[in-house]
């Protein structure tokens, strides 16, 4: 009959460090969210800051023979213009986590409030809503990215917005079928019976108890973001053709794997796939902190 | 006094937790005689449950046993085999639970459920005949045949629970374990219900070990009564001596404090504290700190079950 | 408010619509209801605990959220301290609110799991512009040990998960009383607790209704409980009440067959009063199409020609006015 709770042993790395602080109630969103967009602030301009010095050259410069295949002087070896990929690599970073990180934010600061007030308001927003998500949704994503891209033209802020505009939905649908299950909860009608008002019981009852799976899906959505920033450079609708961009020097140097020069995509690859690999291990490491699982005794 | 079915003998189960182990049962030792029933009788946490799952080795990880011995049909249950123990389970010892729909299969028709458990028990037994058992068995229990080919979900909770008794008995189970089977039902239901599990274990001679933590259920129909708390034994005595004059001061305060419909006068006793935390228990009799009749030795030593009257056992200082 | 009737309820209806499956809705074209309360009128005196008792699907929970309008009645009036309930705006329903709180079945489902003990308890203090910051703290902290949640500053920070079963049953009890409210309409408020636990419980919610002066609605399955703390009681059978009076005259002098079952039903804690008597036979039919006339008359071991064509009315019983039935037979 009684229920008694204890929180299963969160078993990541990182959750075992923060094991001991008790983050749980309404201060730890503000703290996490806090904390993750501090940390991202400090990525990005520790990445800004440090890539001049840890490139060993200039990317956009030739500074050896073309085709040069890995050495000492150029780890990673160079393109067929004689740029050093691993510098290539180290600045294309700037702009993979610019655009990844502020889509993923655009995605979030749509999709998440329409969300909320789909799932709880209900009635003809909801309905309304919901078939512009699910039509934007059903678009295969990527065409969808590659023609607002195409329409919204190159750049940054450009892209991003092309990228979030596919990841709205994703946000959207989350959020409002979490919100819609939650409205549900007897907390939630003690509220109401409590006297709280619609805006009170969303922000303090319901919208706490959706965070945990947006953070995670956050992690997601950023590397997700990634692999589809690559591709759009990839096809030829990246940031910008005269900076160094992973998805721009796959496409230029896949024609070269037949001649036996696979320096040129793989690298670039290997970078899109662990920088993405690492996103999505952050999300589910973030998830084992934050939904701590609560077994009964 | 007929035969034992079951002994249980020193019997513990742990729960290992990130912050300690949790000894769910503790030392507990019992047994069960053919034709009885055998109320198991205390609150969330004392353990009776998890008894009786550990009894048909159906322990939840991380629980598992931790000592002592499960002896029915002269076989130890913790030295046998997964293939032996599955063929134990449902057709020597039968288990129902609280809540049957868990336990039936939604996708199958009732009467298919209870002929294919027949036949698989029974596999010399032709399809004729097993059908014809289980109308038989539909109707002793008070179920309408044309009610034997509906879906589990069409069946109220009261019909499903007589169906599980059902199927015990199609298997002439030894032994039947309960498991809080009333709770889930309405009163009148639940009245129902009690009334045909009496009259089943009078015709049938039926074995049942009543797990549940509801006082006036365990009075309608318990011959024995074990009374648990925080994972120890600490009363086992008929049920009309307990009641009567309950020798431990926790079944004194148990019975002392539910409501009695029956009485014209109703003063609950009020047992101060709650039950106490497994993973780090009181020292000495884990009773202690709420016990009225608390001595020095009881903070300190854990009092043993023992004999303090022919047929009647406690776990008490008070009784050396 | 002496001698008044606190909360008045008439001809209260709650029908709610049943989903079908879409192919199913074409080709029926008829809506059907689950009739959850069809009819009923009683009365809450200030300063009394009404029990209101029965089973799965007779409509009690349903009751206890219509008064506090937590669910629209289908039909019916609802009239508190003789404002009518179904007249007010959502605003000033809302500010209602503090004059009428619940206790919720579960206690660890009812709470925020992501929100601090003290800061659940003391929300409505914040709502209602009562006290915030320090002060809400400390009139927090007064009721946490009036409640026996102690020690009341260490529980506060603690969150639902971290709490006893105990503890959280007087969180939510503590909840309900930081407006000082006139009624509090309590489902099941003890049902979840340990059996040990439940005598205390109840304890303290009579020491509490003293000492604020409070009318509870206590709703109900147990009628062995309900003995314990009622004044009066009404006995629910699938939307309708059957039965209401006194507990002397309800439970000394049932006149309702259902009601006489019901309690005849409830196992005795004591071998020596085993229970003979059978029991009706079957269970309870869907509220969806509830049998015509009586209600109960497919059951009743009494049943006659009249019962199964019009339904009794709630009557008083013969010689005492205040217990009322509804029975052909009487």
């Amino acid at each position: 009959m009684q229920q008694a709770a204890t929180i299963s042993e969160p078993t990541g790395l990182l959750a075992r460090f923060l094991r001991g602080r008790k983050w749980y109630g309404t201060e730890w969103y503000m703290t996490v969210t806090g904390g993750i967009i501090v940390t991202f602030i400090v990525v990005l301009t520790l990445v800004s800051f440090f890539t001049p010095r840890l490139a060993p050259y200039d990317p956009e410069s030739r500074t050896g023979d073309p085709f040069a295949s890995p050495y000492a002087a150029h780890p990673f070896g160079t393109d067929q213009l004689g740029r050093d990929i691993l510098s290539r690599i180290i600045y294309g970073a700037q702009i993979v986590l610019q655009v990844a990180l502020l889509s993923a934010t655009f995605s979030f600061v749509v999709g998440v409030p329409l969300g909320l007030l789909s799932g709880y308001l209900g009635g003809r927003l909801d309905r309304v809503l919901s078939l512009v998500m699910d039509s934007i949704y059903a678009f295969p994503g990527l065409i969808l990215a590659i023609a607002l891209a195409a329409l919204l033209g190159a750049g940054i802020l450009n892209m991003s917005v092309a990228i979030a505009v596919v990841y709205v939905p994703i946000f959207f649908r989350l959020v409002r079928g979490q919100v819609l299950s939650i409205k549900e909860e007897l907390y939630v009608e003690a509220a109401r019976s409590l006297g709280a008002r619609g805006r009170t019981i969303l922000w303090r009852y319901i919208f706490p108890n959706v965070i945990p799976s947006i953070v995670v899906v956050f992690s997601l959505n950023i590397a997700d973001a990634i692999i589809t920033e690559a591709a759009l450079a990839f096809v030829g609708l990246g940031v910008d053709p005269s900076r160094p961009d992973w998805g721009y020097d796959i496409y230029r140097g896949r024609s070269e794997l037949v001649g036996g020069r696979w320096w040129p995509v793989t690298f670039p690859g290997l970078a899109i796939a662990l920088v993405a690999l690492g996103f999505s291990l952050f999300g589910e490491g973030l998830s084992e902190i934050l939904n701590p699982r609560l077994t009964e005794a | 006094m007929s035969e034992p079915v079951l002994q249980i003998h020193n019997l513990s189960v742990d729960y290992p937790t990130h912050v300690g182990v949790v000894r769910a049962v503790d030392d507990v030792s019992l047994t069960v005689y053919r034709g009885e029933v055998l109320g198991l009788v205390g609150e969330s946490g004392c353990g009776k449950s998890t008894l009786g799952m550990a009894i048909l080795r159906l322990l939840r990880p991380p629980g598992k046993i931790a000592g002592g011995e499960i002896v029915f049909d002269e076989h130890n249950l913790l030295g046998l085999d997964d293939e032996a123990m599955r063929r134990l389970r449902g057709a020597h010892i039968s288990m129902i639970f609280q809540d049957p729909m868990t336990c039936l299969n939604p996708l199958q028709r009732i009467s298919d459920h209870v002929v294919e458990t027949i036949r698989t028990h029974q596999p010399e037994v032709s399809e004729q005949e097993a059908r014809r058992q289980a109308t038989e068995l539909i109707d002793r229990l008070g179920i309408m045949a044309e009610r034997l080919d509906d879906y589990p979900h069409q069946l109220s909770g009261g019909m499903r629970q007589r169906i599980m008794i059902g199927l015990a008995l199609a298997l002439n189970a030894d032994l039947i374990i309960a498991d809080e089977p009333t709770t889930s039902l309405d009163v009148i239901v639940e009245a129902q219900f009690l009334d045909l599990l009496k009259d089943l274990q009078r015709r049938f001679n039926l074995t049942i070990v009543l797990i549940t933590h509801n006082i006036g259920v365990i009075a309608e129909l318990s011959d024995r009564v074990a009374v648990m708390y925080a994972g120890k034994l600490v009363e086992l005595a008929d049920v009309y001596p307990l009641f009567d004059d309950p020798l431990h001061p926790y079944t004194r305060g148990l019975l002392n404090s539910v409501p009695n419909i029956s009485l014209t006068e109703d003063h609950l006793q009020i047992m101060s504290g709650s039950p106490p935390d497994l993973i780090n228990p009181p020292p000495g009799c884990k009773f202690h700190p709420r016990c009225p009749r608390a001595m020095d030795r009881c903070r300190v030593e854990e009092p043993p079950v023992k004999e303090v009257q022919p047929g009647r056992w406690a776990a008490c200082w008070l009784y050396e | 408010m002496t001698e008044q009737n606190l909360v008045e309820v008439r001809g209260l209806k709650k029908w709610f619509p049943v989903q079908k499956g879409f192919i199913e809705r074409l080709v029926t074209r008829q809506r059907q209801f689950v009739h959850a309360v069809d009819g009923v009128d009683f009365e809450i005196r200030c300063g009394e605990v009404f029990g209101l008792a029965g089973e799965s699907g007779s409509g009690k929970t349903t009751t206890g959220r219509l008064i506090l309008r937590l669910v629209e009645p289908t039909e019916g009036s609802i009239t508190f301290d003789d404002v009518d309930l179904a007249a007010l705006s959502d605003e000033e329903m809302r500010r209602m609110r503090q004059r009428m709180q619940a206790i919720f079945q579960d206690p660890f489902a009812s709470m925020n799991p992501r929100m601090k003990c003290g800061d659940a308890i003391g929300h409505s203090l914040e709502i209602f512009d009562v006290a915030k910051g320090e002060e809400k703290r400390r009139q927090v902290l007064e009721m946490m040990k009036h409640v026996g949640l102690t020690p009341a500053y260490i529980l506060y920070d603690k969150y639902p998960h971290q709490l006893s079963g105990g503890q959280r049953q007087r969180a939510v009890i503590a909840r309900a009383l930081m407006l000082h409210p006139d009624l509090i309409v309590a489902d099941e408020p003890i049902a979840m607790a340990d059996v040990s636990v439940r005598a205390l419980l109840l304890e303290l919610m009579l020491q509490l209704k003293q000492e604020f002066n409070l009318t509870y609605l206590f709703i109900t399955h147990d009628l062995a409980t309900a003995k314990y703390i009622c004044d009066r009681i009404a006995i629910m059978y699938l939307g309708l009440i059957c039965e209401v009076g006194t507990l002397e005259q309800v439970y000394r002098n049932p006149q309702h067959p259902y009601t006489q079952a019901l309690l005849a039903a409830v196992p005795v804690p004591d071998p020596h009063a085993r229970r003979t008597a059978p029991m009706p036979k079957g269970e309870i039919p869907s509220p969806i199409t509830p049998p015509p006339g009586c209600r109960f008359h497919p059951r009743c071991p009494f049943a006659e020609q009249v019962c199964s064509q019009e339904p009794p009315l709630l009557r008083p019983v013969p010689g005492d006015e205040e217990h009322l039935v509804a029975c052909h037979l009487v």
